[in-house]
């Protein structure tokens, strides 16, 4: 076991390295901004140092001119079909800022898997039908998103910019605390629960290019370890790339799981 | 080795690239035909993005594509996206 928490220690390493790297570019005005462009990311375009659109506002807007947004979906369809989650686990900058608040404490809430399917009624509720059928609602994803709060209402209101402090601040600000203390008492609970882009993405993992697989002659399911191992509280071999493996690897450094192609 | 297995193995690739065939046909379509008529000019996807970012892009009762924000710089792309 003490190799095994070395190469997943070697693994967070390299996976926050990617997350940090990928935050940066996605977050800084390196370049002039190209929103015209999403990166298959959850962030916020809103985000005054934002560089490109988040793909979640962009099917929002589309579904609220009534619209088919037809870039967007073709890179998160290819990006899934190369990867499914793997931008979950490796890219997402809300996902690092959960990675590190899950440090916090080692005491963590088990998500009842039901719940994960919440992600899906997000999607098809607030991210499509609210926008399509009331553009003008306060109730769509972009104005709740907990990404949103964080990186353009409360640098906004920091800078002058929010000029009302009304019932939706408030509620926004709530779903953010919410979302951050859900973070805290479990891994990635947004993402296994609420993330819209998470449930887009899921979709693929079953038999996406690059997935995981079993190489262990030996390997049966009464041994734990990779279970033990993974954040996303599923058995990496009984539920073989299911839909909650946000591909962290962190199970690979059992040597009884592989990512491959086959 | 079980036929179905064998059979999910052959299925599986084929699926992996008439899905990438697809998204990549998406994009390809997009870029190439794809043309909105905002205020009865033709505009690209990515710019109706752009546009739908800073709340400039919205159907009027008629259902047509207008922009509210044309007087603006840039027809409303420079305004800060989407106050939250």
């Amino acid at each position: 076991m003490g190799s095994i928490i070395e190469r997943i220690k070697k693994l967070t390493l390299w996976r926050y390295l990617c997350q940090l790297t990928s935050t940066v570019i996605i977050s800084l005005p390196f370049f002039p901004a190209m929103r015209q462009f999403c990166v298959p990311a959850f962030h916020c375009h809103s985000c005054p140092w934002s560089m490109f659109a988040c793909p979640i506002g962009v099917i929002a807007n589309f579904a609220q001119i009534r619209l088919f947004p037809f870039i967007t979906v073709g890179i998160l369809g290819l990006v899934g079909t190369f990867g499914g989650r793997i931008i979950c686990g490796w890219v997402c900058p809300f996902g690092l800022l959960q990675d590190l608040l899950g440090k916090i404490t080692r005491a963590k809430v088990r998500i009842p898997y039901v719940l994960t399917y919440t992600k899906y009624a997000v999607l098809i509720g607030l991210v499509l039908l609210v926008p399509y059928s009331f553009p003008a609602s306060d109730y769509r994803f972009c104005r709740l998103c907990p990404a949103g709060t964080l990186e353009s209402t409360i640098p906004r209101a920091f800078l002058g910019e929010v000029t009302t402090f009304g019932f939706n601040f408030f509620l926004r600000i709530a779903i953010l605390a919410g979302v951050l203390l859900l973070a805290i008492i479990s891994t990635r609970g947004f993402c296994r629960t609420l993330c819209p882009l998470g449930a887009i993405f899921s979709i693929f993992n079953k038999f996406s290019v690059f997935r995981l697989k079993v190489t262990h002659p030996k390997c049966h399911a009464g041994c734990t370890a990779c279970a033990k191992v993974c954040p996303v509280q599923i058995h990496p071999v009984k539920q073989l790339n299911d839909a909650e493996c946000i591909r962290c690897l962190d199970c690979t450094a059992t040597d009884h799981i592989k990512l491959g192609t086959g | 080795m079980p036929q179905s297995y064998q059979n999910r193995q052959i299925v599986r690739p084929i699926i992996l690239v008439v899905l990438s065939l697809l998204f990549v046909g998406l994009i390809l379509f997009s870029a190439l035909k794809v043309k909105y008529q905002l205020d009865d000019n033709p505009t690209s996807e990515p710019k109706i993005t752009q546009l739908s970012l800073t709340d400039s892009v919205i159907r009027n009762e008629q259902g047509k594509l207008i922009n509210p924000n044309k007087s603006q710089p840039g027809g409303g792309a420079d305004r800060d996206a989407c106050p939250t």
